[in-house]
């Protein structure tokens, strides 16, 4: 059985390699930058998305001549690897990127457990990675010592944590919430910070539901939901896994006055797997303020791709992402890390997701609103829009 | 109630995916790590025909099952028992190849996320004795029952049953029969890759599935095998089902965080004891024998005198 334990792990090892060195290489006078993203595995819904939003930026920059470096115009080439949405090998293959394939920066990918070993090594190659898509405090937490090399733009859990309450104050509740968070690091991190928050803000947690990721049966946890009176609920679990749960509360016939999907609703794939399930479920999540030409050319051309949901804002964030560190390339006009790095915090402009400046620590908060999903749009019902009812309850688990 | 009922509901969902694996691996002696990725692979295929066709999932694995065996029946007949001859570790390597090579394709065909099959049964639900349970479920229980009996039927009552277990137990002997070995590991490979797909279905109908989540069930089914008695088709049943309730109790007792944690513990656990359990069955065997035998003796030497 050892023996054949080794000649598995072997297998698995020349595997993995091969795929790592499959990414493009190569040299000339192009500028590389690279990304580890989650095109397959649970966390496979967004790599698309950030591939989109970072293959976008790449074009825009070489369609208008390149960026100049030394002197010489050069053209940018963005390699994508396939992280299987796993940590360890988001680490072997930003370390790949490095190494191998030489990239001036990377990019990151989606949510703390694979953004944080990107920047890790971000940080022990001294090369500059600019994240988008990933909870800023959880991400900070990542590194006690602070990021030297990592930049991170999103939401900030402690401002998000207040959405779907100030979401949940439009309607008539008896305030009692259930949470159910997996044990990711920003299911624990908002677990936490919503216990600790809903008091002041005059809810309290009648039940709270934590579970590995992957889990299939919540009939137990629906079951105690439901006894404990929760008229809100609010998740933060990947969306195969909210797939499950929204089917599981519909059939045991627990509907809520409020349901957030945090991250799992995060993606047109919730309305387009679940249907009429999804109807009326709500998320909170980061706005593009921004109305700018580019902003607006942007939404043109993957509008009809994601529609009016999450997933276009998601291309506009990691759209953002990728035009920082290029802009940064451009402004130091070296692809020398440090150079770029130094470019990076000096950041100070209009980009989809709002006007951006890096704080001391390296992130940028983008404020989150609560969106609900009405038919095949995601709309903003907190804070409150003009003409835009917040529906309860929720319809599509009646 | 409501945790052993949920526990014992979610267990047949874990026998389903069980008992295919536990057929190749009592009449072939094969460890088919391919066998999570074929269970969603039945997914995907149902997905594909109920699209196309506009009929239930459920329906779709008329055209499924026996689509699923028929890419698999090939596989073994021409690959696996081939490399069966030159040991454990070939076949065993071929299958973790074999599985790898489903995902990538399945990860290129539809891409990587998540899908699920859409019915109006998938979200409904039915009062049952003050309980509220999953209609999803109680069809699970009831395909869990039918497939597991049905298997267990076919091998210990038919004809075909006679010649799989003869090609199980002596392959040699068997052969010098008359029973075309190869065709009946072929065969039972390609019935096994049709449980999968059932598994599959009902697994995308309840649930969730992506080209990698083939994986987890996997090693769910690992457990069910190792629980019910490796190879056994019956065993797999009572795994399963002991398996949903361990995890629903122990994930009740400890919290919900440790249900992954209660699984592979009870996994250990049993692979510890088993050894021991074995040799304590072995020597009350050997002492019965002993017994009976000294009895005949006695009974012998009585009659005599």
């Amino acid at each position: 059985m050892r023996k054949s334990l080794a000649v598995l792990a072997a297998t698995a090892l020349l595997l993995s390699g091969c795929a790592a060195s499959s990414g493009s290489g190569g040299g000339g006078d192009v500028i590389k930058i690279g990304a580890s993203l989650p095109l397959t595995g649970p966390l496979a819904s967004f790599g698309g998305v950030l591939q989109d939003g970072y293959q976008a930026a790449v074009d825009e920059v070489n369609k208008a001549g390149g960026i100049d470096i030394d002197g010489t115009t050069r053209k940018v080439e963005l390699t994508v690897l396939d992280s299987a949405s796993d940590p360890n090998t988001v680490s072997e293959q930003t370390r790949t990127l490095v190494q191998q394939n030489e990239v001036a920066g990377l990019l990151g990918s989606v949510s703390p457990g694979l953004t944080i070993p990107a920047s890790n090594v971000a940080d022990l190659e001294k090369v500059p990675l600019v994240s988008s898509l990933t909870p800023i405090q959880s991400w900070k937490a990542g590194n006690a010592d602070g990021w030297q090399y990592a930049w991170d733009l999103f939401f900030d859990e402690l401002q998000q944590t207040s959405v779907p309450f100030e979401a949940a104050d439009l309607l008539d509740t008896n305030k009692k919430v259930a949470l159910f968070t997996d044990n990711e690091e920003d299911g624990i991190a908002m677990g936490g910070l919503w216990t600790e928050k809903a008091p002041s803000l005059g809810y309290e947690i009648a039940y709270h539901a934590e579970f590995p990721i992957g889990t299939t049966d919540y009939s137990s946890y629906i079951a105690a939901a439901k006894a404990s009176g929760a008229e809100i609920v609010i998740t933060q679990m990947i969306p195969p896994d909210a797939f499950a749960l929204w089917k599981q509360m519909k059939a045991l016939a627990f509907v809520p006055k409020a349901a957030f999907c945090e991250k799992c609703s995060s993606q047109a794939a919730f309305q387009a797997e679940l249907g009429p399930i999804a109807e009326s479920t709500s998320t909170s999540y980061i706005t593009a303020a921004s109305d700018d030409a580019t902003t607006q050319a942007l939404r043109e051309e993957f509008g009809a791709k994601y529609g009016d949901t999450v997933d276009l804002t998601s291309v506009l964030a990691s759209y953002t992402a990728a035009r920082i560190l290029l802009d940064a390339i451009a402004a130091a006009g070296s692809v020398e890390p440090s150079a770029i790095n130094s470019a990076i915090a000096a950041t100070s402009g209009q980009y989809p997701v709002g006007e951006v400046t890096f704080d001391d620590e390296h992130a940028f908060a983008i404020d989150a609103v609560a969106l609900q999903w009405q038919g095949d749009a995601q709309v903003q019902v907190s804070p409150a829009a003009d003409g835009i009812e917040f529906i309860a309850p929720v319809t599509g688990l009646q | 109630m409501d945790i052993l009922v949920s526990g014992i509901l979610n267990g047949a969902f874990f026998a389903t995916v069980g008992v295919g694996l536990s057929l190749v691996f009592g009449i072939i002696k094969l460890v088919n790590l391919a066998h999570g990725e074929l269970i969603v692979l039945g997914a995907y295929l149902a997905s594909l025909v109920s699209t196309w066709v506009g009929v239930d999932p459920f329906l779709a694995l008329l055209v499924v099952a026996p689509a699923t065996a028929l890419l698999a029946y090939p596989v073994q007949r021409y690959l696996l028992t081939g490399l069966l001859r030159r040991g454990v570790e070939p076949p065993l390597v071929a299958t973790f190849g074999i599985s790898l090579l489903i995902s990538a394709t399945l990860t290129q065909l539809f891409g990587g996320s998540a899908r699920s099959l859409s019915t109006p049964y998938a979200s409904a639900g039915v009062d049952i004795l003050g309980l509220r349970l999953r209609v999803i479920e109680l069809v699970g229980l009831g395909i869990a029952l039918v497939l597991v009996l049905s298997v267990h039927l076919v091998m210990k009552r038919s004809k075909w049953g006679i010649a799989l277990r003869g090609a199980s137990v002596d392959p040699i002997t068997a052969g010098a029969m008359g029973i075309n070995v190869n065709v009946v590991y072929a065969v039972t490979f390609a019935a096994s890759a049709a449980i999968a797909a059932i598994g599959g279905v009902l697994i995308g109908v309840a649930y969730s599935f992506t080209p990698v989540s083939g994986a987890n069930y996997m090693l769910i089914g690992f457990t069910v095998v190792v629980l019910g008695g490796t190879g056994s088709v019956l065993g797999s049943l009572w795994g399963g089902l002991a398996l949903g309730v361990i995890q629903s109790v122990g994930a009740a007792v400890l919290g919900g965080q440790y249900r992954d944690f209660v699984i592979y513990a009870a996994f250990i656990v049993i692979l510890a004891l088993r050894p021991i359990a074995e040799d304590a069955r072995e020597r009350l065997h050997r002492a019965r024998s002993q017994r009976a035998e000294s009895s005949r003796v006695e009974f012998q030497t009585s009659g005599v005198s």
